[in-house]
C-alpha cells in the first residue's frame, strides 16, 4: 500500500508484543494491551497514508478468519432443494437404514432418485417404488451401482459413446461390460437405467424395470433395449418376458445363464457378451453368429498352449478373483459347462457354495466385493490390496493353474489398476516359478478409450508382466478353461461352432 | 480415489459416520415451538458440539458475549469456558453451535453487543439486551468428535505416503503468512528436491528453532522440559487464533487421534498434550486457549478431523483432496493447523520416538 | 401416467441437476463431467449411544 512501510495485525499476546516491539512499535498502548486485544500496527509515512490500510483492516476484521462460504454445503435435502430449486435427481449413498427417509423426501420434492445405498429393508424398497410410481418418478436402486442418463455416469461407470442401445439392468457391472463392448464396436448407449439388485425379486416385482422399459420404449433415441439381471423368480420373469414380447422395439433379454431362444423379437442372451452382440446385430440390421473367441481358433490354441506348456502336473485349477459380482457370476456360467462344478461365495447353485471364501479349493470364483471382504475397507474396484494378497496366496498353491481377474475402469474405480497390481503379478509368477510351476494370469479390462484410466496404457502394462488379456470377461473365462484343461475343452468350445 | 466401504451386500458400502444425536425429545416433532419472548432475530441451531452442549446446561444467566465477528459470536460462560455461535461454513466443532444464519447476513449486524447477557431457557439461548437474538436449539444435532475411526487404518508405509502427499499439497497450496513456510523444511515430501523453499517470514524464522526443539523433546519423551518451547510458540503470529496456537492444536489433535487409532501409547500422548496445553495458558487469547485444551483431548473442528481420518485410512488422493479443502477455506489458520497435523504424524510414525506407534 | 403433470418430462429428457447425499466422490465425478451438483453435509439422526442419550435428556430441550 502506498506510504506504508510495515503493517501487522496481531493479537496482543506476550510473544507478539515482543515481536512488535522489536519491529519498532513501542508505547504504552502496546504494553497495556492484553492477549484478547487486537493490535493493528501500521508504520506509515504520514497520517493520510494510514486511512486506507485502517479501513481495509476493519473490513478484514469483521470476517472471522475461519471457514469461508466457497463450498455450498446445506445440511439437509430440504435446504439443498432451496438452494438448487431446479434439481431433478437425488444421488443417495448414505447407510441403508436411513435411506428410505431421505429418498422419500426426495420423491416428495419431485426428484428422481439414484439410490446407491445397500442394506435397505425390502419393505422400504417396496414403499419407495410405490411412491415413485404414483408420482411418475424413478427409483434407481437400492443397491444400484451404475446408471448412465443422457451420457452422464451416475455412480460407477465408463465413458461410452452415445448411441441407440438402451439398457435396463439389475447389475452395475453388467451395464459396464455390455456398454464397453458396444463402445468397442463403435456403437453407443442412449441410456442405461440401473434398477438395483433386488428390483426383480418377487416382493418388489420389477417396478423400476417395468418403468425403465417403458421409458426406453418412448425414448426416440433408443432403438434396441437390453435387459440384464440374474435369473428372477418365475412370477417376475413371466411379467418381464411379457413386457418384452409386447414391446415396440427389439428387446434382448439377458437373464444370466438362462439361454433359450424365444420369439424373434425377444431374444435371449446367455452372457453379457452375447447381449452386446445381439444388440449390435439389431442396430446394424444383421445378426452375427456367436464365436467363443474374437481371434481365430488356431491363434487361441497356440496362446493357450504356450501358457500351459511350463505348468506342472499338479496345476489343475482356475481361481477367479473378482471385483464385480456379476462378472464373477458370468464366469461361473461360462465355466461350469466346460469344466464342471465351480465353487464360489456367490454360487450358481447352493451346493456349490464355498465353505471358506478366504481359501480357494478346486475350481473357484470368488466375489471379492462381497460382505466378508469389504467391511471397513474400500471396495476392490478401488483398492486392490486384498486381491493382491490373494493372488500371492493362489500362486503358492501348487494346484492353481490359472488366476482370472477383472480389471474395471471408469468413474469410481481405481486410478491406475495396472500400476497397483503389476508388481504383484510379477512376484506371483516368480513364486510359482521357484516351485517349478508356471502361473497363468488371464484378465479382461472393462473400459473404453475415453475412460480416465487410459485403457491402452493399462493393457500395455498388464501385458508387459505376462497377463493374457481377453476382450471380454466371458472370453477370459473360456480361455482360462482352455489353458487349465491343456486344450481339452477345445472340443466343446470349437466343435459346436455354428 | 474413493473410500466406499462399510457394511452390507452389493457394491455399495458406507462408513459409519460421526455419531450425531438429535437434541429434540421426539423426532416426530418437526415444528419449532414459538420463541418464548419477542426477539429481533431468531436463529436455528443445526449442530451443537459435545463440549458446548455440556456447557450451556442450566437455566437463567449463563454467561456474556465476549466478541462478535461476521462469522461468529463468542460467549464466555461461568468458569471461564467459551462457546461460539457460528455460521454454517465455520463447521461443527466441540465448542461450536452452528446456526442457519443466511449467507448474506452477518452475525455482527444482528444487534448483539459485547458484554450482552446470555440467558438459557428451555430449548433456546437468548442473547442480548434490547435487541435480543434467540438461538433455538431444539432440533440441533449433537456433534461429537469421532475418536476411533470405523475404517481400518492403512499400513504404516501407506500412511507415510499420505503424509508426503499432504505435505506437498500444503507446501504448494498453503497460505504462508503464518508458519506455513516451515512445512517444506520440517516435513520431507520430495518437494524440496524440486522447489527451493520461499524465504521465511519473521514469525517462521523465530519459530523454527523452537519447533525443532519441541519436536526433539517430544521424541525423547522429555515431557517436563516442553514448557519453555511451548511458551515461545503459543501466542506467536498473525491471526485471531495465532499461528503458533494453530500449529500446536494440529499437533496435539493428530497425536491423540493417531495414538487412539494405531494403538500407540495413548497415556503418554495424554501427558504430552496436557503439558503443552497448560504451558500455553496466559500466553494467548481466551478462544485459542479453549481450542488448545480441546485439541489436547483430540477434539477438533470437523474439517481437521476429516483430514486426519483420511490420512490414516484413505488413499493418497482422498487425503490430498481433504487437505486442499482445509487449506482453501482455512487459509493461514488452516495451513498452520496442517503443519501441526503433519508434525504429529511424523512424531507418531517414527519408531524411535517416545510417541511412536510402531 | 398416473399422477404426472402434463408438463413433466422424464428424467431421460432433462439436463441433470443433482443433489448428492453421502459419499463425496460421486459429486466429484459429476463435477468432472460438467454436471451441476450440490452436496448435502448429511449426518445421521439419533442412534442409540447411551451416554449421549442421557446428555440429551439433561439438556432438557
Amino acid at each position: 500500500m502506498k506510504g506504508v512501510s510495515q503493517a501487522a495485525v496481531l493479537m496482543a499476546t506476550p510473544l507478539n508484543k515482543r515481536v512488535l516491539t522489536d519491529a519498532g512499535f513501542k508505547g504504552s498502548e502496546v504494553e497495556k494491551a492484553g492477549p484478547d486485544d487486537l493490535i493493528i500496527a501500521i508504520e506509515a509515512a504520514n497520517e493520510e497514508a494510514l486511512e486506507s490500510p485502517v479501513a481495509r483492516v476493519e473490513e478484514m476484521l469483521s470476517s472471522r478468519e475461519s471457514m469461508k462460504a466457497e463450498e455450498i454445503r446445506p445440511r439437509s435435502l430440504a435446504s439443498a432443494v432451496k438452494v438448487m430449486s431446479d434439481a431433478n435427481l437425488a444421488l443417495i449413498s448414505i447407510p441403508g437404514r436411513f435411506a428410505k427417509r431421505e429418498a422419500m423426501n426426495a420423491l416428495e420434492s419431485g426428484l428422481d432418485v439414484f439410490l446407491f445405498s445397500s442394506n435397505v429393508p425390502r419393505e422400504d424398497e417396496v414403499e419407495l417404488k410405490e411412491a415413485a410410481k404414483a408420482r411418475g418418478l424413478l427409483v434407481m436402486g437400492p443397491d444400484c451401482g451404475t446408471s448412465i442418463i443422457n451420457g452422464v455416469v451416475l455412480g460407477f461407470g465408463n465413458v461410452v459413446r452415445r448411441g441407440s442401445v438402451g439398457i435396463v439392468s439389475a447389475s452395475g457391472t453388467g451395464i459396464q461390460q455390455v456398454s464397453t463392448l458396444l463402445d468397442g464396436e463403435g456403437l453407443g448407449l442412449s441410456h442405461a437405467i440401473g434398477t438395483g439388485g433386488n428390483d426383480l425379486s418377487e416382493k418388489v416385482g420389477g417396478t423400476t424395470t417395468m418403468e425403465g422399459i417403458r421409458l426406453l420404449e418412448e425414448d426416440e433415441d433408443t432403438r434396441v433395449i437390453v435387459l440384464i439381471s440374474k435369473p428372477p423368480g418365475p412370477k417376475t420373469s413371466a411379467k418381464i418376458l411379457n413386457a418384452a414380447s409386447g414391446s415396440n422395439k427389439p428387446v434382448v433379454v439377458n437373464f444370466l445363464g438362462e439361454g433359450d431362444a424365444g420369439a424373434s423379437k425377444q431374444v435371449r442372451a446367455v452372457t453379457l457378451e452375447d447381449a452386446a452382440r445381439m444388440a449390435s446385430g439389431f442396430v446394424n440390421g444383421k445378426r452375427t453368429g456367436a464365436h467363443p473367441f474374437s481371434v481365430s481358433e488356431s491363434r487361441v490354441r497356440s496362446l493357450a498352449q504356450s501358457e500351459s506348456s511350463e505348468m506342472s502336473k499338479t496345476q489343475r485349477y482356475i481361481r477367479g478373483l473378482y471385483s464385480g459380482g456379476t462378472l464373477c457370476y458370468e464366469s461361473q456360467v461360462v465355466l461350469t459347462p466346460l469344466i464342471g462344478e465351480v465353487f464360489s461365495n456367490a454360487p450358481l447353485k447352493p451346493e456349490s457354495r464355498i465353505d471358506d471364501a478366504t481359501v480357494s479349493r478346486k475350481n473357484a470364483c470368488i466375489d471379492m466385493g462381497s460382505e466378508e471382504f469389504v467391511v471397513g475397507r474400500p471396495h476392490p474396484m478401488i483398492d486392490y490390496s486384498l486381491r493382491k494378497n490373494r493372488l500371492l496366496q493362489e500362486a503358492r498353491d501348487p494346484e492353481t493353474a490359472v488366476v482370472l481377474l477383472d480389471v474395471v475402469l471408469g468413474y469410481g474405480s481405481n486410478e491406475d489398476p495396472a500400476r497397483e497390481i503389476r508388481h504383484t503379478i510379477a512376484s506371483a509368477k516368480k513364486l510359482a516359478g521357484a516351485g517349478r510351476r508356471y502361473l497363468s494370469v488371464v484378465a479382461s479390462i472393462i473400459g473404453t478409450r475415453e475412460d480416465p484410466q487410459d485403457l491402452q496404457k493399462q493393457a500395455k502394462e498388464l501385458a508387459s508382466v505376462g497377463v493374457v488379456l481377453m476382450p471380454s470377461n466371458a472370453q477370459a473365462a473360456r480361455f482360462a478353461a482352455l489353458v487349465a484343461s491343456r486344450g481339452a475343452v477345445g472340443r466343446k468350445l470349437f466343435g459346436n461352432e455354428r | 480415489m474413493i473410500n466406499v466401504h462399510g457394511f452390507g451386500n452389493g457394491r455399495a458400502r458406507l462408513s459409519r459416520l460421526v455419531t450425531e444425536q438429535k437434541v429434540a425429545s421426539s423426532p416426530a416433532k418437526r415444528r419449532d415451538s414459538p420463541p418464548s419472548t419477542f426477539a429481533s432475530y431468531t436463529l436455528t441451531a443445526t449442530s451443537i458440539g459435545f463440549a458446548a452442549a455440556n456447557r450451556i446446561r442450566g437455566r437463567g444467566a449463563i454467561g456474556r458475549v465476549h466478541s462478535i465477528f461476521s462469522g461468529a459470536i463468542d460467549v464466555v460462560l461461568r468458569g471461564g469456558s467459551m462457546v461460539s455461535i457460528v455460521r454454517e461454513e465455520v463447521g461443527s466443532g466441540p465448542t461450536n453451535i452452528v446456526t442457519d444464519l443466511p449467507r448474506k447476513r452477518s452475525m455482527a449486524e444482528l444487534g448483539v453487543e459485547k458484554s450482552d447477557q446470555v440467558l438459557r431457557k428451555s430449548g433456546e439461548i437468548r442473547i442480548g439486551g434490547k435487541r435480543a437474538v434467540l438461538v433455538s436449539i431444539q432440533h440441533a444435532r449433537l456433534y461429537r468428535t469421532e475418536k476411533e475411526f470405523p475404517t481400518k487404518p492403512r499400513s504404516i508405509s501407506e500412511i507415510r505416503t499420505n503424509v508426503a502427499a499432504v505435505a506437498r499439497t500444503a507446501a504448494s497450496r498453503g497460505h504462508h503468512q503464518g508458519l506455513g513456510g516451515l512445512i517444506p523444511l520440517l516435513v520431507p515430501s520430495g518437494i524440496e528436491k524440486t522447489k527451493r523453499p520461499a524465504a521465511l517470514n519473521s514469525f517462521s524464522r523465530l519459530a523454527l528453532p523452537r519447533v525443532r526443539s519441541l519436536l526433539s523433546k517430544i521424541r525423547e519423551g522429555r515431557i517436563s522440559d516442553l514448557g519453555t518451547d511451548v511458551q515461545n510458540l503459543a501466542g506467536l503470529g498473525p491471526g485471531l487464533t495465532p499461528s503458533g496456537d494453530d500449529m500446536l492444536s494440529g499437533l496435539m489433535a493428530s497425536l491423540a487421534l493417531i495414538a487412539h487409532n494405531l494403538k500407540g501409547d495413548a497415556e503418554r500422548v495424554r501427558r504430552v498434550n496436557r503439558e503443552i496445553a497448560s504451558s500455553a495458558r496466559k500466553r494467548t487469547t481466551m478462544l485459542s486457549e479453549e481450542y488448545l485444551s480441546q485439541a489436547a483431548r483430540g477434539e477438533t473442528n470437523e474439517h481437521f478431523q476429516e483430514l486426519i481420518k483420511k490420512m490414516l485410512t484413505a488413499l493418497p488422493n482422498e487425503a490430498k483432496r481433504s487437505a486442499e479443502l482445509v487449506l482453501k477455506v482455512g487459509e493461514t489458520s488452516g495451513t498452520d493447523t496442517v503443519l501441526g497435523i503433519l508434525l504429529g504424524f511424523q512424531l507418531s510414525l517414527d519408531e524411535k520416538s517416545a510417541v511412536g506407534v510402531a | 401416467m398416473k399422477g404426472k403433470e402434463p408438463e413433466k418430462r422424464s428424467i431421460l429428457k432433462q439436463k441433470l441437476k443433482v443433489i448428492n447425499l453421502g459419499v463425496e466422490i460421486f459429486a466429484d465425478d459429476l463435477k468432472r463431467q460438467g454436471v451441476e451438483v450440490i452436496s448435502v453435509d448429511w449426518q445421521p439422526p439419533a442412534g442409540g449411544d447411551e451416554e449421549l442419550l442421557r446428555l440429551l435428556e439433561k439438556l432438557g430441550a
